[in-house]
């Protein structure tokens, strides 16, 4: 499956559903969502596929740049309020339940602030990342979902 | 000494605590700042009102559906509509879903942490000790029903996690007959699974540990809540009542009158103001029945009710309130748990409801004028008040959440336990764990509009001696 996060009104940081957008119109076959959820939700999403990518806006100096997030790196901590982060609920997740593979890519945004719409930068950057999204998926021989 | 507060860079924000120790390295003071969503009613200025509840759920990736329905409801008012009674009841049967899944969420997986491993080593201090402790089978169950109440939530609301079934008088689709015995099936499980939590939690809230806990933090403040005609729990709809520290009611007005009886105090260094009782007045950051400092949230709603809407509930309430009003911080865990329970067996009784699948969804609207909506979300009372122009655009749009009901709560919930824990200077990760343990029990919202990944919102804690700061942490990243 496809997931694109992101908050719409956050300007840039809608991002990853545009992306989800595009491959949603372009692979009927595939199993996309667009969604604005904290870590524990989001695992929850994907629990069950075998294979799941995951599109988001992280924010970064070189913005623009297309990254993929591994999410090994992602440090699980304790939790501090009113989610647990996703690395942690990935983590969890897996004892009790099949996780998919998970690929994760990050297009680097400024600070988001309130307002609709893609920066023309940032918007530029969604070919390249939908093109990555396929040819992960094609890697799994179209296997996702 | 000079506070100073680090600016938000980025609207995730982070929670911060500033601890001050005296001479004796013991504490004098300390104070939690919340970031606070910035920048949103300006936003909404211009919009169409009917746009409102679509866009609000978007502040918040965690409460969308309080959001959703306090902007629908703040719509009903301001077109000067009252939705059909079937659209009232599916409202509300969507409602108690997500606040069956959301209490789940932190009576499991977030604040539980504390109650069931929060001695335990930083490593093992997370939900993965928690099922370590508990057992994956009950995690399984947790996931299982988790998605029941989100299902039900995408069978009503129309999408998954961010409904678009809201509208001024009513609700945009109803309710099959396959959808209902569908709902009534994940309800009645739901039900099961809120008697086994309650076991489960009931068997935490009778041990030692938690009597310590108990005794931590007790702050003899006003709650405010919203109740049914009975004085019963509602979280959708009713008036909102106010008990004194006694439990006496203090006041009980509509929804649209909420804010006539509260006002808000500023503090030079905090971001997020603080609400409280216009009639009783702010005296500071200080308890009691001559300080207008309210509670909302899980214990909030339970100090201002007579009893629960439900069988199972009601019981359990009536153990809770066994000595009157429970002013113990702590006791948001024991309410919550009881909500959750209650969230399931209203679940099941309203999708069991006759009307409920009735195709009498919505009302004529009226004109367009101001409006306000309150509703519980999961962690308090969530106001939403709105003045649109003829044209039904918005020209106007407030908005105060739970957690800025609670900030002075919280405050006085981190100070007293900071107090109590650090002594002569010395703070560790587990007396640090414990001081934050306090701010947890209010679930608190410290991330509205945050989704992101890799889901990183940091804790900085700054502790000042006499010589200034002494040590600053970044907690739990």
């Amino acid at each position: 499956m496809v997931i694109g996060l992101g908050n719409p009104l956050l300007g840039d940081d809608g991002v990853g559903m545009e992306v989800a957008s595009v491959i949603e119109k372009e692979m009927p076959h595939i199993n996309v969502k667009k969604a604005c959820v904290g870590g524990m939700t989001l695992a929850e999403m994907i629990a069950g596929y075998k294979r799941a990518v995951i599109i988001d806006a992280i924010v970064g100096e070189k913005e623009g740049e297309v990254v993929e997030l591994d999410i090994k790196n992602m440090k699980a901590r304790s939790m501090v309020g009113h989610d647990v982060d996703f690395a942690t609920a990935v983590k969890m997740l897996s004892r009790i339940t099949e996780m998919p593979e998970i690929r994760i890519l990050g297009i680097k945004i400024g600070k988001p602030c309130f307002r609709e719409g893609l920066s023309p930068h940032i918007k530029a950057t969604i070919p390249q990342v939908v093109e990555k999204v396929k040819t992960i998926l094609e890697e799994g021989n179209g296997s996702a979902g | 000494m000079k506070i100073s507060i680090d600016p938000i860079t980025r609207l995730e924000g982070h929670g911060k605590i500033d601890i001050f120790l005296d001479e004796k390295g013991n504490v004098k003071e300390a104070y939690m700042q919340i970031p606070e969503l910035r920048g949103f009613e300006q936003f909404c200025k211009g919009r169409k009102a009917e746009d409102m509840p679509l866009i609000t759920e978007r502040i918040c990736g965690v409460c969308p559906e309080a959001h959703h329905f306090a902007s629908t409801k703040a719509l009903d008012d301001a077109f000067n509509v009252e939705p059909t009674s079937a659209a009232k009841k599916i409202r509300e049967l969507l409602y108690n879903a997500y606040f069956f899944y959301d209490h789940c969420l932190h009576l499991y997986y977030l604040g539980g942490v504390d109650l069931i491993v929060g001695d335990a080593p930083k490593e093992e201090r997370n939900i993965l000790g928690v099922i370590k402790k508990v057992g994956l089978e009950i995690g399984k169950e947790v996931i299982k029903h988790r998605r029941y109440a989100m299902e039900i939530v995408k069978t009503i609301g129309g999408r998954e996690i961010h409904p678009i079934c809201g509208v001024p008088g009513g609700v945009t689709k109803q309710i099959s007959e396959e959808e209902r015995d569908e709902i009534i099936k994940k309800a009645e499980s739901c039900v099961e699974f809120g008697k086994f939590s309650m076991e489960v939690f009931n068997k935490i809230f009778e041990s030692k540990e938690f009597a310590k806990l108990y005794e931590m933090d007790k702050l003899e403040t006003y709650y405010m809540g919203i109740v049914d005609d009975k004085n019963h729990v509602n979280f959708y709809d009713g008036k909102v009542r106010v008990v004194d520290p006694d439990g006496k009611e203090f006041a009980k007005v509509d929804a649209k009158d909420v804010l006539n009886i509260i006002s808000e105090h500023v503090e030079e260094w905090s971001y997020v103001k603080f609400p409280y009782l216009k009639d009783v007045g702010w005296k500071g950051l200080v308890d009691g029945k001559d300080s207008g400092i309210y509670r909302v949230g899980p214990l909030g709603r339970l100090n201002v009710a007579e009893g629960m809407s439900t069988p199972i509930a009601m019981e359990e309430y009536k153990k809770f309130k066994e000595n009157g009003i429970v002013h113990s911080t702590f006791g948001f865990y024991q309410a919550r748990m009881i909500e959750m329970v209650n969230a399931a067996e209203r679940m099941l009784k309203l999708a069991k409801d006759k009307e409920i699948t009735s195709d009498k969804i919505r009302n004529e609207i009226g004109e367009p004028g101001e409006g306000v909506g309150v509703i519980e979300a999961a962690r308090g009372t969530l106001i939403h008040h709105y003045k649109l122009n003829e044209k039904g655009l918005v020209e106007e749009a407030n908005m105060i959440v739970a957690t800025t009901n609670n900030n002075a709560g919280i405050n006085m919930s981190v100070r007293n336990a900071a107090k109590k824990l650090i002594k002569g200077g010395e703070v560790d990760d587990i007396l640090l764990n414990k001081v934050e343990s306090a701010f947890r029990c209010y679930d608190p919202c410290l991330a509205c509009a945050s989704h992101s990944l890799p889901g990183e919102m940091p804790l900085m804690v700054s502790i000042y001696n006499k010589n200034g700061l002494h040590k600053k942490l970044v907690r739990n990243v």
